[in-house]
């Protein structure tokens, strides 16, 4: 057990500002080896500056950095052994796929036949073996984006961050190359910092979850926990979707959509009236839009289970558990 | 509508090509023929032999070639500093550094000369310096041999290749060279694996253009080099005026042109040549994210080596003015004492009086040719299909191209037994041929910028298309016309070469009796006349700059 603990990256209270802006709040995390961990947070709220502060791109302004309990604030970029995938991927565009792969060796002056070895067992790995003479603009995008992936991991890096890797990539096209991600974290076991602003795919990624706004974090933890235990309005709104309800007796609640039952007719305490103002079929599962006390509420079920005979404008009880609901 | 406007921009193209065919292409073409003897039917290629067999012709055709080379080198390694200088610096500081830059290009050659001579010389300023830190106790000679030459040529050369490798240089993602740390790489690894390589393209740009130029040269190795300096273009001057040999002339004038064409089509087919005055780049994509580097030893030394190149650039236009305020008839520095006697001597003297009033004649002319005439082509071949439009811009750029000897030398030739050379309007009509590409371009390149939405909004509310370019066009483009009509000037008020051949003692313009002056021993009133030219070449430069600085801020664009 000791033995994982060694890889760790320490941060701790790492501030860092732009002008005016505090891209950077106080910000102490751990990451252990091995861990797939997703920085989440909208547009602006310090991801990619977290990262590059990791890489060795900015200087923090206070705060340390360790890995293994070596401090890396002095350490200079190319002697910090952390791979990187930078967004529009960053390939160099004079040099083929397998030039490319193999300069952070050749950085670290191994011989031709180890790199060699290494470069075809990353190509292996992306399955990009075929395309090891073209050029990167000769490359799909995803392709692309697999050969920046292994340039990254070929100098097997203590450390692996991706700076939104997906981004550029159509829907479908993504959902293959999470998969290959994922397969991969586990074939290599790397420790991997990944920022994205989706969180459907930071859920599905990762092992942990940290959720950053306006350069603080504002919670982290496992994916469940994010979702069933949100610190707050912010964090329940930006997993999944979320309902906040002020009931008759004047009590809040907040409870996910997913966590009603439609009746008919009233049966218990735990239940709300509302009129349906909409109902949108999105194949295995339906959405019900409805208005209670002036409060839209959005609750989902599975298609099958809803009676069919429902419909707009009929006024319907929403039931829920107490147990589902969620404490702010 | 569509099939209306193309026959307009048939017609708007029309005088263009009418002027550069006859004044330009024909003579040129007259001449060079005379190199296959009197017969058309039977050609012959004794003077080619002659030039192949004949050791000192392939002397100097070698001399040409290797200093060509020479200059393109130094033009190249000099850059580099100050293209990094220039990426790593302020925006106004820039802005200043790429005035640095123009300055010597857009600076007489005379001019130039002039300065680099009071600096170089055997009792110049550099050597007084050099004799005073105690490091030599004799003078060196920097002039009237090889160095001379080279310094004199990459001084003014080397702007063609700042701006293509800057241009390429602020075009890598920035990202990339975190990407290449990230993987290991030290600075130099970085240096020698990323940033040569992906400014290659534009180091060749520059340099094909350099090397294209550089054989062509006239004027400063005429006076900054010796005589084992001689190049192509005064071989074929001294077979004009000295030995009279107009075949032996022509032949070499088709070597010569036939090795520019060669290089000029090689440039026009990988890079084009209207991308070459706009500095215009993309930037790179994560400009957002370059962050600011901590001052590291290699970074000082680039600065430092930027700003000798700086140095280099603008000591020769600086020092002008301290030594035209010299009192002594010597040319001395630092001066022992001030006086403006030979900015009076200037305007008190017919000579140079008359010879303002030719050139000012010729610019006046010039002006009024090239730029309607410029003006009116980039409009019509603006509107053209892409493969007739690059066939016709290839012709109407030839003439910034093609060695001016050749042109000046041809042009003597086919006017001069029609009595019309030996006036100064003759020269401005001249002087057009060379001016008129630069206006077409700087008009070309302000109506690529010019929303063509406008355009057909002012279509759809109405108006025809004579009214949209009224009303609509031709006012967004006024800053491209204005320049034009700066570089035209320009061009005309510089030109020696032209005026050597085209005018005599009373129509001769003030550049020609400055050359004249300046073989023999400079006399101050040279320098006070530098001093005033450059002067008008800054305010010029500053007219230019207000023009295009209001428009950047037009919303429009
Ligand atoms: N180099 C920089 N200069 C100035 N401001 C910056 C710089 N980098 C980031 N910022 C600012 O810091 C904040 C966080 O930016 P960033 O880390 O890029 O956010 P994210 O990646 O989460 O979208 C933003 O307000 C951004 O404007
Ligand atoms: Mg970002």
């Amino acid at each position: 057990m000791t033995q994982t603990f060694k890889n760790t990256l320490t941060i701790k209270n790492l501030e860092k500002s732009f002008n005016d802006v505090m891209a950077l709040n106080d910000i102490s995390l751990e990451v252990q080896e091995g861990e797939f961990c997703s920085l989440l947070g909208a547009s602006g709220s310090g991801k990619t500056t977290l990262l590059r502060v990791i890489a060795g791109f900015e200087s923090p302004d206070k705060g340390s950095l360790e890995i293994n309990g070596r401090n890396l604030n002095s350490l200079p970029i190319a002697n910090r052994n952390i791979g990187m995938v930078f967004q529009n991927y960053a390939l160099f565009p004079h040099m083929s796929v397998r030039e490319n792969v193999a300069f952070g060796l050749e950085m670290q002056k191994l011989k031709k036949i180890d790199i060699n070895t290494r470069v075809n067992e990353a190509l292996k790995l992306v399955d990009l073996r075929n395309e090891a003479t073209r050029f990167p603009n000769q490359l799909s995008g995803g392709q692309q984006q697999r050969v920046a992936l292994a340039r990254a991991i070929v100098i097997k890096p203590s450390l692996l961050l991706m700076d939104e890797p997906l981004g550029a990539l159509d829907k479908n096209l993504r959902k293959e190359m999470q998969a290959q991600i994922k397969e991969l974290h586990k074939n290599i076991n790397a420790t991997i910092i990944y920022v994205t602003h989706d969180q459907e795919e930071a859920m599905y990624l990762s092992d942990r979850i940290v959720l950053l706004d306006q350069g603080k974090i504002i919670q982290s933890g496992t994916c469940k926990e994010l979702y069933s235990s949100p610190k707050n309005r912010m964090v329940a709104n930006f997993l999944g979707e979320c309902n906040f309800i002020k009931l008759e007796d004047g009590r809040n609640i907040t409870i996910r959509p997913e966590s009603f039952a439609v009746l008919d007719r009233k049966t218990s305490e735990n239940g709300i009236e509302v009129t349906i103002k909409d109902l949108v079929f999105l194949g295995s599962y339906t959405k019900l839009i409805g208005s209670y006390n002036q409060q839209e509420i959005t609750a989902t079920f599975r298609s099958s289970d809803l009676n069919p005979n429902i419909r707009k404008l009929d006024k319907v009880h929403l039931i829920f558990n107490k147990e589902c609901l969620i404490n702010l | 509508m569509y099939i209306k406007t193309s026959k307009w921009s048939w017609l708007a193209v029309t005088p263009m090509m009418i002027f550069l065919l006859g004044i330009f292409v024909w003579p040129v073409f007259s001449f060079l023929m005379l190199s296959f003897g009197d017969s058309l039917s039977a050609p012959s290629f004794v003077h080619y032999q002659k030039i192949i067999t004949t050791p000192i012709y392939r002397q100097i055709i070698f001399n040409t070639f290797n200093i060509a080379l020479l200059v393109t080198i130094f033009s190249v390694i000099f850059s580099y500093p100050i293209v990094y200088l220039l990426a790593n610096v302020s925006k106004r500081m820039r802005k200043f550094l790429f005035i640095l830059v123009l300055l010597p290009f857009w600076t007489s050659a005379l001019v130039r000369t002039t300065a680099w001579i009071v600096i170089l010389q055997r009792k110049g300023i550099l050597n007084e310096m050099l004799l005073f830190t105690g490091i030599f106790n004799e003078p060196i000679s920097f002039i009237y041999n090889f160095s001379g030459v080279l310094i004199g040529m990459t001084h003014v050369l080397m702007p063609f290749v700042i701006f293509p490798l800057y241009a390429a240089y602020k075009n890598i993602d920035y990202s990339l060279i975190e990407a290449a740390e990230s993987l290991g790489s030290k600075s130099y690894q970085t240096v020698k694996r990323l940033i040569i390589p992906l400014t290659m393209p534009g180091v060749i740009a520059g340099s094909i253009i350099v090397f294209m130029s550089a054989i062509g040269y006239y004027i400063t190795p005429a006076l900054m080099g010796g005589p084992k300096q001689t190049m192509i273009a005064m071989l074929i001057e001294n077979n004009i005026n000295r030995t009279l040999n107009w075949e032996l002339a022509a032949a070499l004038s088709s070597v010569l042109l036939f090795s520019t064409l060669i290089l000029f089509i090689i440039f026009q087919k990988y890079f084009g040549f209207d991308n070459l005055l706009s500095s215009n780049s993309q930037k790179g994509s994560s400009q957002f994210y370059k962050r600011k580097e901590k001052f590291s030893p290699s970074k000082i030394t680039m600065y430092f080596l930027g700003g000798l190149v700086c140095v280099f650039l603008i000591a020769p236009i600086v020092i002008v003015f301290p030594m035209s305020l010299s009192a002594s008839p010597f040319l001395e520095f630092p001066p022992q004492e001030y006086s403006l006697r030979w900015y009076e001597s200037f305007f008190s003297d017919n000579r140079w009086l008359r010879g303002l009033w030719n050139s000012l004649i010729a610019a006046a002319v010039t002006i009024a040719i090239s730029l309607p005439i410029g003006t009116l082509a980039a409009v019509g071949v603006n509107e053209m299909k892409r493969k007739t439009r690059l066939w016709l811009e290839t012709l109407f750029i030839l003439p910034m191209v093609i060695p001016v000897i050749i042109f000046a030398i041809s042009l003597f030739y086919f006017i001069a037994p029609l009595r019309l050379n030996n006036s100064a309007v003759t020269l401005g009509i001249a002087h057009s041929v060379l001016a008129m590409p630069f206006v077409f371009l700087t008009v070309s390149a302000s109506l690529k910028n010019f929303n063509k939405n406008l355009e057909l909004a002012a279509y759809s509310l109405g108006a025809s298309w004579k009214t949209m370019f009224w009303r609509i066009m031709l006012p967004s483009i006024t800053p491209g016309i204005i320049a034009g009509a700066i570089f035209a000037f320009i061009q005309s008020f510089d030109d020696v070469i032209l005026a050597l051949f085209l005018t005599n003692i009373k129509s001769r313009t003030l550049p020609r009796i400055m050359f004249e002056g300046v073989a023999h021993e400079i006399d101050p009133t040279i320098v006070a006349i530098s001093g005033l030219l450059i002067t008008l070449t800054v305010l010029l430069f500053a007219i230019n700059a207000l023009f295009a600085s209001e428009r950047e801020n037009d919303p429009n664009i």
